[in-house]
């Protein structure tokens, strides 16, 4: 019997290696709302924060059930 | 081995797009686009670094360590600060730390203290009134009054109230001067560097009043006033109505003026973004770098433009004049005009008189009315089209060094082709008209009754369109 064999303990998960560009796109969203006038970038930057608390969340999360 | 991303090389895609689109359309305005719209170069990058992540995922191939490596975050970085400098530059928005960067209701860089300002001055009924150089927006109205009103506010941007308070008692607002020549003064630059003030006025004038106003930053917007109005001014959108005398505009990025029912003669310089004049009994003389959308409507004196690609001058628009980027449509205008431009498709229907046009890249298309007078019309690359009504006389010569030449007018044209190219002849003993291309078709053709001018009148809600942008605040909105 061949056991699958547990993933590498520095093998990078999905999450983590999206959340950089989901920051990214992110930012572009909210500077681009605030250069069209909508809102200004002073107001909606706390966004970014939210975003990468959810990333890390569910990084956190996805590890515990690993 | 490390993977390329597709970014760079669509990067590259892009800009060698950008640049050909520049070169075609030399009026282009480039940087405007890049500090409106270079946000979206960073959706972009994520975007498709988002979806090549994925697809690795999809494919079982071995993720990257970090989606974004540090090299890149500082690439980004700077990106973002040639981004915002650009757009600051080019005047659309302030960079910081004039900005605000809020933290729940504080803000870094100090926060906005508000208070209310009311002056008023007996004044005779036609009075020279000069607003001294300012930061914010003026509603300027006049009325049967003999007196100037100011109510607005004034907000001060302070890191606490002591330091607003000392920045407000620093900056009387005053209104100086006699009954016939009065100052507005804002007293702006006595305020510390470190505290911005602007005021919002709204100010009631007598209608004979003559207005001189200078701004750094804000709208003016002015209505009914019988004399003088000059304007000189940084990153002002302007907006004037019902004006009796002289206006002259000195501005520099402006995203918009508009002029409607003027008496007077209007002199515009400087550079900006659209212009949209409508109803001027004066002469109209413009001389600057406007890249938006630039219209003129019912012009009853001479109009004379001079841009850096492009030099307009007729004698009188009954129809109207569109000069989006890359064109140039015009109907029922009156000559001598003439049209000198680089690259724009050029369309003029009903025009009487003599017209010169002169293209270097772009189709000429030309609709005259009776009776035709002279037309000379010329580009180097381009066709050029001309329909003629039923019955109209001209001695014509069409020529072209490599096209076709067609004739669907009248059967006494004679064409000669020589070479890849040719010239088209007739003598009905008319005026001269002359069309020549160096490199394209020629085509002259009868126009039908019911063809619809180039440029159709458009019906345009003059005045909801800036309220949004302009926002005078008035003292029942404050908080005492």
């Amino acid at each position: 019997m061949n056991p699958t064999p547990p993933p590498l303990p520095n093998q990078p998960s999905l999450i983590h290696a999206i959340s950089g560009p989901l920051l990214l796109t992110t930012l572009g969203i909210l500077l681009a709302i605030d250069h069209l006038g909508h809102m200004s970038f002073g107001r909606t930057w706390p966004i970014l924060l939210i975003v990468f608390g959810i990333c890390r969340l569910a990084e956190f999360l996805g590890s515990r059930n690993r | 081995m490390r993977r390329g991303s597709l970014f760079a090389p669509l990067l590259l895609i892009g800009l060698g797009a950008l640049f050909l689109a520049r070169n075609i359309y030399p009026d282009l305005p480039l940087l405007q686009y890049l500090a409106k719209y270079w946000p979206f170069l960073l959706i972009l990058w994520g975007g498709l670094r988002m979806l090549e992540i994925l697809f690795w995922a999809a494919t079982d191939r071995p993720l990257p360590r970090v989606g974004v490596s540090g090299g890149e975050w500082m690439m980004v970085v700077l990106l973002c600060f040639f981004g915002a400098t650009l757009n600051a530059a080019l005047g659309f928005s302030n960079w910081l730390p004039r900005g605000r960067l809020e933290f729940g209701g504080l803000d870094i860089f100090g926060e906005s203290y508000d208070y209310p300002l009311t002056a008023e001055k007996q004044v005779s009924k036609t009075p020279h009134i000069v607003i001294e150089s300012f930061r914010g927006n003026a509603r300027i109205t006049g009325s049967d009054t003999d007196s100037v009103k100011v109510t607005g506010r004034k907000t001060i941007r302070s890191m606490d109230q002591a330091g607003a308070d000392r920045a407000h008692q620093a900056t009387p607002f005053e209104i100086a001067g006699d009954a016939n020549n009065v100052i507005i003064r804002t007293n702006q630059d006595r305020a510390p560097v470190s505290q911005r003030v602007s005021d919002d006025m709204e100010i009631s004038v007598p209608k004979g009043a003559s207005i001189e106003g200078h701004g750094r930053s804000g709208d003016f917007d002015i209505n009914d006033i019988d004399g003088a109005v000059t304007i000189d001014s940084d990153r002002a959108g302007v907006r004037l109505e019902r004006i009796g005398g002289e206006t002259r505009l000195e501005l520099r990025n402006s995203d918009i003026v508009r002029a409607l029912n003027m008496k007077g003669n209007l002199d515009l310089k400087g550079s900006g973004s659209d212009i949209d004049l409508e109803n001027i009994e004066g002469a109209v003389s413009i001389d600057g770098s406007y890249t938006g959308n630039v219209q003129f409507q019912n012009l009853m004196k001479p109009l004379h433009f001079v841009g850096p690609q492009t030099e307009v001058s007729i004698q009188k628009l009954s129809g109207q004049i569109h000069m989006p980027l890359g064109t140039f449509n015009a109907s029922n205008l009156a000559g001598p005009a003439r049209l000198e431009t680089r690259s724009r498709d050029v369309q003029i229907s009903e025009f009487t008189n003599t017209l010169e046009v002169s293209v270097d890249r772009g189709d000429i298309e030309l609709r005259p009315s009776l009776p035709i007078s002279r037309i000379e019309a010329r580009t180097r690359t381009g066709d050029i089209t001309l329909a003629l009504p039923p019955g109209a006389k001209l001695d014509l010569t069409a020529s072209t060094n490599l096209g076709q030449l067609t004739n669907d007018f009248d059967s006494s044209v004679r064409i000669d082709e020589s070479g890849r190219g040719g010239t088209m002849r007739s003598s009905m003993g008319g005026p001269m008209v002359t069309l020549h291309t160096d490199r394209g078709e020629i085509t002259v053709r009868k126009a039908s009754p019911d063809e619809p001018p180039f440029a159709e009148r458009r019906v345009r809600d003059f005045k909801a369109k800036r309220l949004k942008e302009f926002k005078p605040r008035l003292p029942e909105k404050f908080d005492q």
